[in-house]
Parts: C-alpha cells; structure tokens; sequence
C-alpha cells in the first residue's frame, strides 16, 4: 500500500495520469511528475503560499496535498491561467513591480486572478488572500498596488 | 533629459516569473538525474566517529566523515583580522559543532528515498557539553569549541579612535550615557532555499554546478580549492535566483558534499535544501550584544561613542569573518561629527549556526547602537530629537569628509533629507482615538556601500577580490550583449544594466541583454551581487565600456557618414549626423566594425569593449527614516502606522526600482525589530525551524510607505550611482525603536533589545 | 521535507472507514483536510504506518444551520461553513469571527470542521467556541457504534481528545444561544494563531448579564468555560468596573503556558483583556 498507485487528474484543461507514492506531493507531481516547474515549493509546511494551486476552483497549497487526495480534482497551475482575469493580474503586477526575484509570484498570481474571477472584493484581496502569501523582496507595498489597479480595471467591487 | 536614465522603466524579465516559465535550481531536470539528502549532527557538541550506515537502503551511495577528509581540503575565511584565531577549518572536522551541521550525504533515486536514506543512517558522535550563547561561552570553565585555543574568543578586535583618545574626550564631556544593547539572531530567509545541481562529466573531469548563488565565481574558487579540483574544469551557473540577501553569498558544506557525490556517481545529482534547513543551518546574523557609552555636552553637542561588542559567531567564523562587527565599528558615526569614535569588540563561538552576512552586514547594528543612544539623549536634555540631529550632523559644504574610523564620505546632504522627514511624519494627519498609545522616532544613517576599492578591501582585511569588470559587445544586428561578474536575484539588473548601456550606445534598453551569469561567460567577481555594490561597481564599469564602445561606433559611424566623429549622435538605434538626415541604422555600423571595413585608421576590427572598475572610494549613500507607531498597551501589540524614507543614492537609474529595494529592505529591518528572531534552546537545539516560528513580516505588518528621493551624484563613480540595496534594513529597526520608545517614554530607556516582541514589551510596561 | 512512507486506504464508506480503523487504529491517522496533518508528515514529526483518508467516504460534508441550532458534517470545510454562516441569521457572531481567524483562505480552502476539532490545537479557535456554547461531538466506531460527547468532556489536553484510536468524529454541532457572542484574539500577525483567543457569550437585559458563557484558547492545554469568572458577572450590571473585575477572575482562573511566542504571565494577564474588550464589544459599555 506505500507502493505506487495511479492517479488520475485534470491539470490545466488536461486529462492527466500519474504513478506515484501515496505519500507524493501533490507539488512534487505538478513539478517533476507532469514537468510543470511554475509552481515553487517555499516551504512544505503550508506557510509560505509559493505553492499555491487552484484545487477544482478555490486556491489551496499544494504542499499540503497528498497525490491520491487530487484524484479526480480539477488543478491549475500558473502555466495554465488564461483569460481576461490572468492578463489583468500579470500586467498588474508588472506595471507596479510587484515582483523582485520571482520565486513566490506564481503562487500570489494563482490566488489573485482566483480572486478576481470570483468576485471577490478589493480590501479582501489585498488583507485576507494576499495575506496567505509571504514574500521576502517586496515588502508588500506593490503588490498591494498591483491589486488597486487590477480592480480598478476589473470593475470589481 | 536622458532617455533612459531616471525612468521607471518596467522590468524586462517579468514576463517569465509571471507565466512560471522561469528556472530555478529545483527546476532543473537532467537526465540520469539523482537527488542527495544530507546527513547532519543532530548534537550541538561531540566528539564524530563516523556513521552507521547498515540500515540504509535504496540508496546509491553514502559518504561520510572518512571518505570526506582524505578528499578535500580546507575552507577558508576571506576576512582577516589582527587577532584573529581562525582562518580555516576542515570540510568535516574530527568534531562536530552545530545541531545541523553536515555530517555525510546521501544519493538516491528520489528527494523522498534520499530522506529516507538520511533517516536510516546512525551518526556516531560521542557528545561533549556544549554552549549556546555568548555569556556561557565567556564564561572561566565554558566548555571550548577549539580546545587548543584556550579559549571561545576566535576575534578580537578595535576600530575607530585609540582608548586615551577617546578617554580624553569622554572626561571632557558635560554627561555620559550609558547602556547595554543587544540585537536578537536572525535567518535571511529567501523564499527560495539554497539548492545545487553538480553535474560531471566523466569523460573529461569537468564539472558544471548549477546552483543559487550570489557569486558563481566565488563559488568556483572554493570547489576548486576545497575538492581539489582543477580551476579550469568547473563551470558555475547560477539560474534564476529566488533571493539571496547575502546568505547565498557563502560557501557551505553541504552543497561541496553534494559536488563529491556528484563526482563519484558520474551522474547529476541535485539537491534543494528544505525549509527547516534554512531557517537552522544556513547562515544567520546578528546575535549581538554590546556596552555602549556616549559622551555629550549640555548643549546636545555628541562628543564621543565607545562601543564594547560580543558578537555570537556560531560554530565557526563563516567566509566573512569578523567583518559584519569592524562594519558595525566603522560605520558606527554615521552622519554626525564626532570627536572620539572607539569600538572594542570580540567574536565569540558557540555551539549554534555559524552566523554571517545579511542584509546590512553590521551597519543596521551601528545604526541601531548610535539612533537609540541619540534619542535617549535627546530625551535627556528634553531636546527635539530632529534637532539634536541637525545640530550634529555633518553639513554639505564640509564633504567630503574624513569619519574618526577613516570611512571618506564623498557628497550629499544628511541635514535636508532629515528636516524633510520630519516635516513629513510631523504633518501627517492626526490618527484616529482608539485606546492606542502612539509615537514617532527617527534614524537617520550614512550607509557604506559601493564595496569597494581593492586598496580598502585589502586594509580591512578582506582576501577577495572587490573591483568589477564590465565587456560591452555588439552583434551584427545590432543588438548589445553585457557580461558583468554581479549576479542579479530579484535587484532587476537585467534593466538597470541595459538603461545604463542604453544611455551611452543609444540602442533602447529591450536590445541590450544582460549575459546570465556563468563563470564561462562572466567576468572575474568572487564578490558577487552582495554589500549594496552592483550598479555602483558593475554598472560604473558599464558606464565606461559601453562609453568606449559607443566611441568606437561613432567613429566608424562618422567613417560611413563622411562626418567627423564628434558629430555623430547615436540615438534609438541609429547613428546620426547632428543636425542633419543623414543616418544609418546602427546594425551597418555593426556591421562594419566586426567585418573590419569600412573603419578610420587606428581603429581595429571588432566590437566589444571593457572595462576593470577598480574605484577610489566606497560610496556613501544615506538616509533618515521616520516612522510612527501604534501600540496596544494591554497586548503589547506594535503597529507600524507610517513609514517615511527621505534617502539620496546618488544619481538613480530606475526609480521604480530602487524603491523596491527600499520597500523590502525596511520590511526586513521591521521584521527584525519587532518578530523575526532566530532561537536555540541551552543545549543548542534549534527551535525556530518553521514559519510558524520565526516569523517575517506579512501584508498586514507592512504599510505603505512615503518615500522621497534626493539625488546628489557620487563623484567618482561612472554615472555618479550611489549603492542602496541594504538602506532599508540598515535604518528600519531604529527607527522603529525609537518610535515605541517615544510612545512608551516610562519605558523608552530599557528599550533597548531587538525584536521587541508583545510579550518583551508588556513585560517593560509591567514593571 | 517529504513524509515517511506509509499505507495508504480511502475507503468509499463510513463501514469500511471505521473496519479499516478497528484493525490499523494502533498507528493509523485520519486524513481531513490535512492542513494540520500532512505539514507533521511532511516534517517527519508525525509517522503513521498507515493513512486513512476520508475525503470518498460520502455524507460527513453537509452542514444544516437552523433554528434549533447548527449541525456540521466532520468533512465540511471551513471555507464552506464561512459562506453557510456568513448566509445565516441564526449562526452566532462568535463561530463567523472564530472562523475568520483561521489561517487565511487559502488553508480554510482545506481544512476541515472535523480536523480541526480532532486536532485539538490548543491555540485553536474553534474548540473555544464549541466549549462555550457547549457543543457536542458525536464519534462512531465499529464496535461501539455511536456515541456523543460534550465539547468540554471531548477536549481533554494538548492535541488530545475523547476520541478513542477506533473512532471517528463524524459531526460536531452547536445548540441555539439566545444571546450574543463574540470572538476575541491576540496574534502577533493577522491569521497567525491565536497568542490568545476568548470565545464569550451573554444575554443582556439593558446591562445586565445573564447565562454568561465563557472559554479561552492559547491559556492552557485545553479550552474549558471559566465558571467563576462567569459567575462574577452573571445576573449583575455590567459597568466599567464590573468588567475589570472580570477580566481579573479570567487571569486568575486560566494556567497558561510558556512557549517560543509568549510567556505565562503575558497569556494570564491578556486573558482577561481579551474577555473584557469581548464583553465591551457584546455590551457596548465602555473600557
């Protein structure tokens, strides 16, 4: 029963199978089993938010996801974020400099066009989801801009 | 009005972070690929035996202690000073001294089997008393780290002003001040964690190491020396980079394991370091303590400082020595004139990490020592803190200016970026009555950046290199390649570079790249991005190439222009004579230097230029920061309300950018004033291994800020740019102190740690 | 830091659930949410031999929030149950505050009711409130079948409970409270654990306090109600006061622990704030 066992899942529009270790990450398959990279591992303690995912729509940390747990879910990554939502967020970001050296964005972006796409409000974005993100090279203060402007944009509440 | 100088230009790598098409060492698959784990001491003394490896499996190969010492040599610290006890030590040692501190390594065909691997080894370690802090390790029977020493002092040092010298001046004085200050350890922390991939190739004994660094040639230099290695076989890349702050700017044991691993199984292996590891094995800071005296007139007039400090070394002195406390004595006057600057000091080891550089490297514990003390006086003679400063502080009309601790401050001016923070934080609207109890407190610094000369790096005892070179190519197309030794982590040379290049060649910045960093391809930097010195040193050098370039371009542009060079201008990727139509698109000029023809006599064939930015002077820029706090007297609840930084770096490439820097570095100089703290128990075990644990700041900790600019150029810099990148660390925990202290006067004069924590700060009140 | 290895099960019945448990309870852990969980896998502290995940097992995900009070599922996550009560009249202020304490959206996402009240976290919001309204948990096993337990008889010390090793907690539930409720924290950030946490509750005729309920998180190994510090306001006017009085009763009635984050005499002192500043926010009378 540790040995490994299939899992089958959806990952960025994709059907997608997987023969891991129970006990695999669901990091560690986004990363190494499926080769997508663009979702980092800060922490593997379910603090940092580097890993965030959408897990069948709502954000969640991947760190914190055994594989066989995402069997049948529906998971996307910052590689497969498309649509008005996603462009909105990555200009953004840009357009503020809400990003240094990179490595916890992927994850606030997944959170962020999350965020946008379900309408959730401004000052909710920018304490509560923004709040499940560490970063260590801004310190904030963009980020928080990029937010403004991409609400301001989205004509969100 | 440049172009391309002073602009906020948006960033010309974003667009990979933002997709997740960046690559960072955990992204890195090869194949044949193995993953190591490494095996640590899980004691904080002991006498190492070996290991019992009998019950591992699934591993494809184990070394430890023995097969490590007969491989390797020495590692060495770059740093030396007068009375210094220690200048190397071995890879593994015959003891160990550290909770966490490498022991062997594990390969196996996956991180999760390597763990397991790690997990089945038995270290045996005979284990000794240990001791975990500077006073136990002072103490007359303290147990020694280093036996043949006699003794757990590795460094003693002085800096500044002889003692009777200072005497003099301290017996002269109307009163003295004095106190006991101590700064709490900190991690650096980066989101992404240390991480390597050693690659070798067997049939030629190269090896090529992927790894996050801050110094790729650095890095080389020590696996050749450490494994013996010749020079000429290792390559060091250094991918995208998820941070550094001068943690990643060491060597360290566990990634050389990983290098021998690599060699003797003939395949990549990879290792990433976890999150733990970091927060308990990487290289941390601070962890000081220090008596401070100062001496002053009724009048506010500061007269001297005497400074005795202990620094907590760890278990070894790491590549940088003793140098993170002669920065603290060095830096230690700030902007102010003083007659009498003395820093005694001792670096003391113990059975803890080893401690190293971090942001700011000694000078935001210079600034909190020096900010504090002023505040406290100001407090005594019942005068305006703003203007004990102004009354102190060192006037534009007398730089440049020569410190009592030798430091040739070049330009600027300290008094106008403090009276234009106050009047910031001062005129801010009145906060709203909430039961909170508020106050305001100032730094004001002069940070030392810009590192350095060679002639003052050899005074000061460091045993690397610290110029810059700069080579500036341009291809058929047109399209310009720059190769500097710094190595970008999150800084955005890849734009600054380019706008600097873009001002001298005319070509706009999305055509000039920024060559990765790689030791085949990089210019000679073992100091790599690190001490506020990238666009100060690198981007000098790029001034002066990309000069020499843009030269060499008007003068085969005049060639194909029948113009004279003086009359040529070349601008958006054109060459132009001045004041007429006459042009040509820069790739034909391109196109004539690398065929060799048409060009004036004189000139050779060929397009690439560069330069060895060796300056004469560090840089200097400053700062005063102000910040107003709110704090729950019943909880001890600190909240940052406002945070103002006046600063001057000298002449600004990118605006955007350097308030970036400043944004993050004062969140971390916030982190450390008031949650971050690294802590081991008294037998040195780790308890802060988590982000549960030691705590960094999060949105909700952080304000926005009010930042203004001055910009007053460094003189002897190509493109007069002042370094910056540590400002924000450097002057943030004083101000923030100084701001509870105000706010909490009944207390203000036992305030006098770092990071005041709720729990610290309700304790003061409740006395 | 990837977990040990272990057995893996998840079963696609409550039967088969609890069967499995009866044979591996010896050193088998459940699997909620696994926001509490996989972080101990993942750092080695935490090696079952065996993993039994609950996410097929079907009906443990419903929540019901009436009039007669609130009844949710063990798999019901703390994001849902936000929305449920965030939807609702009847829920009580304290559990939409407690709720919003926990971690940040991205972890309420996840983690579950049941999880979380099986953890027994003691700096854990949820248990507080549970305690304070006097909830109920009702576990099942194979050979026991059901049984419910009060929240202050199933909270019994640092992540320890009545939940026997071959029990599962399938649902947890709250009786109406007449009055008002509210949560109260200190956290040294926002969505950190509580340093201190006081889930309080009273019904108030003008000033005066009436079926006082009150329990605490962060001040010892468990959460229980401080019966004589309730009984200090209880069928008494409230005033400025009365309050001090209170918040006094409240630290000396808790036994605080000392830890990396705070020390003892700092949770015993801010326990009674934190009570006091609850109570001023359900009365309105001032500090």
């Amino acid at each position: 029963m540790t040995e490994a066992r299939r899992i089958r899942l959806t990952v960025n529009g994709r059907p997608r199978e997987v023969e891991v270790e129970p006990r695999t990450l669901l990091s560690d398959v986004l990363r190494h089993h499926l080769g997508l990279t663009g979702t980092h591992v800060g922490c593997e303690q379910g603090s940092c938010g580097s890993c965030t995912i959408l897990f069948d729509g709502a954000p969640a940390r991947s760190c914190l996801v055994l594989a066989p747990q995402a069997e049948g879910a529906h998971i996307e990554t910052v590689e497969g974020l498309a649509g008005p939502e996603a462009e909105a967020i990555r200009r953004a970001m840009h357009e503020a400099h809400a990003l240094q050296c990179g490595f916890c964005t992927a994850g606030i972006v997944v959170s962020l066009v999350s965020a946008l796409r379900d309408g959730i409000g401004q000052d909710e974005a920018a304490e509560q989801v923004l709040g499940g993100h560490l970063c260590r090279c801004t310190g904030y203060v963009n980020i928080r801009k990029a937010i403004t402007a991409a609400w301001k944009q989205g004509a969100n509440p | 009005m440049s172009p391309y100088l002073g602009i906020p230009v948006p960033r010309l790598n974003d667009d990979k972070f933002l997709r997740g098409t960046c690559r960072y060492v955990d992204d890195i698959e090869l194949p044949g690929m193995l993953s190591a784990a490494i095996v640590r001491s899980p004691v904080a003394h002991g006498l190492l035996r070996g290991l019992d490896r009998s019950a591992a499996r699934e591993v494809d190969l184990v070394l430890g202690p023995e097969e490590v010492r007969e491989r390797t040599g020495s590692v060495p610290v770059a740093w030396h000073l007068p009375m210094q006890r220690q200048l190397e030590r071995p890879l593994i040692d015959e003891r160990v001294r550290f909770v966490g501190e490498p022991i062997g390594v594990v390969v196996a065909r996956s991180p999760y089997l390597a763990e397991d691997g790690v997990d089945a080894i038995v270290p045996d370690i005979e284990e000794l008393p240990s001791v975990a802090d500077i006073h136990s390790a002072l103490a007359p029977d303290a147990p020694l780290l280093y036996p043949r020493w006699g003794t757990n002092v590795v460094i003693e040092l002085e800096t500044g002003d002889e003692a009777d010298t200072t005497d003099v001046v301290f017996a002269d004085a109307d009163h003295v001040l004095r106190c006991t200050m101590r700064t709490g350890r900190l991690a650096g922390a980066p989101m992404e964690c240390r991480g390597i991939v050693a690659v070798p190739d067997p049939g030629t004994g190269r090896i090529t190491i992927y790894t996050s660094t801050q110094a790729p040639h650095m890095v080389k230099d020590q696996v050749s020396q450490i494994l013996k290695i010749p020079h000429h076989s290792i390559r060091v890349v250094a991918p995208d980079v998820g941070g550094g702050f001068g943690v990643k700017d060491h060597i360290y044991e566990d990634e050389l394991l990983v290098c021998l691993a690599a060699l003797d199984v003939g395949r990549p292996v990879k290792w990433v370091e976890d999150r733990r590891e970091s927060l308990t094995v990487t290289a941390q800071a601070r962890d000081e303590e220090w008596d401070v005296e100062v001496a002053f007139d009724r009048s506010g007039r500061l007269r001297g400082i005497r400074v005795h400090g202990r620094r907590n070394s760890g278990a070894y002195l790491s590549i940088f020595g003793g140098g993170p406390l002669a920065t603290t004595g060095s830096t230690l006057p700030g902007p102010y004139r003083w007659e009498a600057v003395r820093l005694t000091g001792q670096v003391i080891v113990t059975n803890t990490t080893p401690t190293g550089a971090y942001r700011g490297f000694g000078q935001p514990q210079a600034v909190y020592i020096r900010e504090r003390a002023v505040e406290m006086v100001a407090r005594e003679l019942l005068m305006d803190p703003v203007e004990l400063r102004a009354l102190n502080m060192i006037r534009p009309e007398e730089l440049p200016f020569t410190t009592r601790t030798h430091l040739n401050y070049d330009s600027g001016d300290y008094p106008a970026a403090l009276r234009r923070a106050a009047d910031i934080i001062r005129s801010a609207p009145e906060p709203p009555e909430d039961g909170r109890i508020r106050g305001v407190g100032f730094s004001s610094y002069v940070e030392s950046s810009g590192v350095g000369p060679t002639a003052g790096s050899r005074i000061v005892g460091v045993q690397v290199a610290s110029y810059e070179t700069a080579i500036v190519s341009m291809a058929n197309d047109g399209s310009v390649r720059v190769r500097v030794g710094t190595c970008s982590h999150g800084q955005g040379h890849e734009t600054t570079f380019a706008q600097l290049a873009a001002e001298q060649i005319g070509t706009t910045p999305d055509r000039i790249s920024l060559v990765h960093p790689d030791t085949e391809t990089a210019p000679y930097s073992p100091y790599g991005t690190a001490a506020s010195r990238s666009v100060a040193l690198a981007g000098g050098a790029i001034v002066r190439a990309a000069g020499r370039l843009a030269d060499k371009l008007r003068a085969i542009a005049g060639e194909l222009l029948e113009a004279s060079a003086d009359d040529i201008v070349l601008q958006d990727g054109e060459a132009i004579v001045a004041g007429t139509e006459r042009r040509v698109p820069i790739a034909a000029v391109a196109a004539a230097g690398l065929r060799g023809w048409p060009v004036p006599s004189g000139i050779s064939p060929g397009l690439e230029e560069s330069y060895v930015h060796d300056p004469d002077n560090l840089t200097f820029s400053y700062a005063t920061h102000a910040c107003q706090v709110a704090v729950d007297p019943e909880t001890g609840l600190v909240e940052i309300e406002r945070f103002v930084v006046v600063h001057d770096c000298g002449v600004i490439v990118n605006p955007m950018i350097v308030e970036g820097q400043i944004h993050g570095g004062v969140a971390q100089g916030i982190g450390g004033a008031l949650m971050e703290e690294v802590i081991h128990s008294e037998d040195g075990q780790p308890l802060t291994g988590t982000f549960m644990d030691y705590l960094i700041p999060t949105t909700g900790t952080i304000p926005d800020f009010h930042i203004e600019h001055i910009e007053t150029p460094a003189p002897h810099i190509p493109g007069g740019m002042k370094g910056m990148g540590e400002g924000g660390t450097i002057g943030a925990p004083a101000a923030v102190a100084n701001a509870i202290a105000a706010a909490l006067p009944e207390v203000a004069d036992r305030l006098t740690r770092t990071p005041v924590t709720p729990d610290l700060l309700w304790h003061l009140l409740q006395d | 830091m990837k977990p040990a290895p272990f057995d893996y099960f998840d079963p696609s019945s409550l039967q088969e659930a609890l069967e499995l448990l009866a044979d591996l309870s010896w050193d088998a852990s459940l699997l909620a949410g696994g926001q509490s969980l996989i972080p101990m896998l993942n750092m080695r502290i935490a090696r079952p031999s065996a993993l039994i995940d609950l996410r097929r097992v079907p009906g443990l995900d419903r929540s019901d929030i009436g009039a007669d009070g609130i009844r949710i599922g063990a798999m019901v996550r703390a994001a849902s149950l936000e929305r449920s009560v965030a939807s609702s009249d009847s829920a009580p202020t304290c559990l939409r505050q407690a709720l919003r304490e926990i971690g940040h959206p991205q972890i309420r996402n996840r983690t579950t009711i049941g999880g979380n009240l099986a953890h027994a976290d003691p700096a854990s919001e949820l248990p507080a409130v549970f305690v304070a309204l006097g909830g109920t948990m009702t576990l099942v096993s194979k050979d026991r079948g059901e049984r419910s337990v009060p929240a202050e008889e199933f909270f019994q010390g640092v992540f320890s409970t009545a939940r026997e090793p071959d029990e599962i907690l399938v649902e947890a539930s709250l009786p109406t409270y007449p009055g008002r409720t509210a949560f109260v924290e200190v956290a040294r950030r926002p969505g950190d654990f509580s340093l201190v946490g006081a889930c309080v509750a009273a019904v108030l005729e003008e000033l005066v306090a009436r079926e006082v309920r009150i329990a605490m998180c962060g001040t010892g190994d468990r959460p229980r109600r401080l019966r004589e510090a309730e009984a200090v306001i209880e069928g008494a006017v409230l005033s400025a006061e009365r309050l001090r009085e209170l918040a006094d009763a409240v630290s000396a009635g808790v036994q605080p622990r000392s830890d990396l984050h705070a020390s003892d005499e700092y949770r015993r002192a801010v326990a009674g704030v934190m009570v006091r500043r609850a109570l001023e926010r359900i009365s309105g009378v001032p500090s």
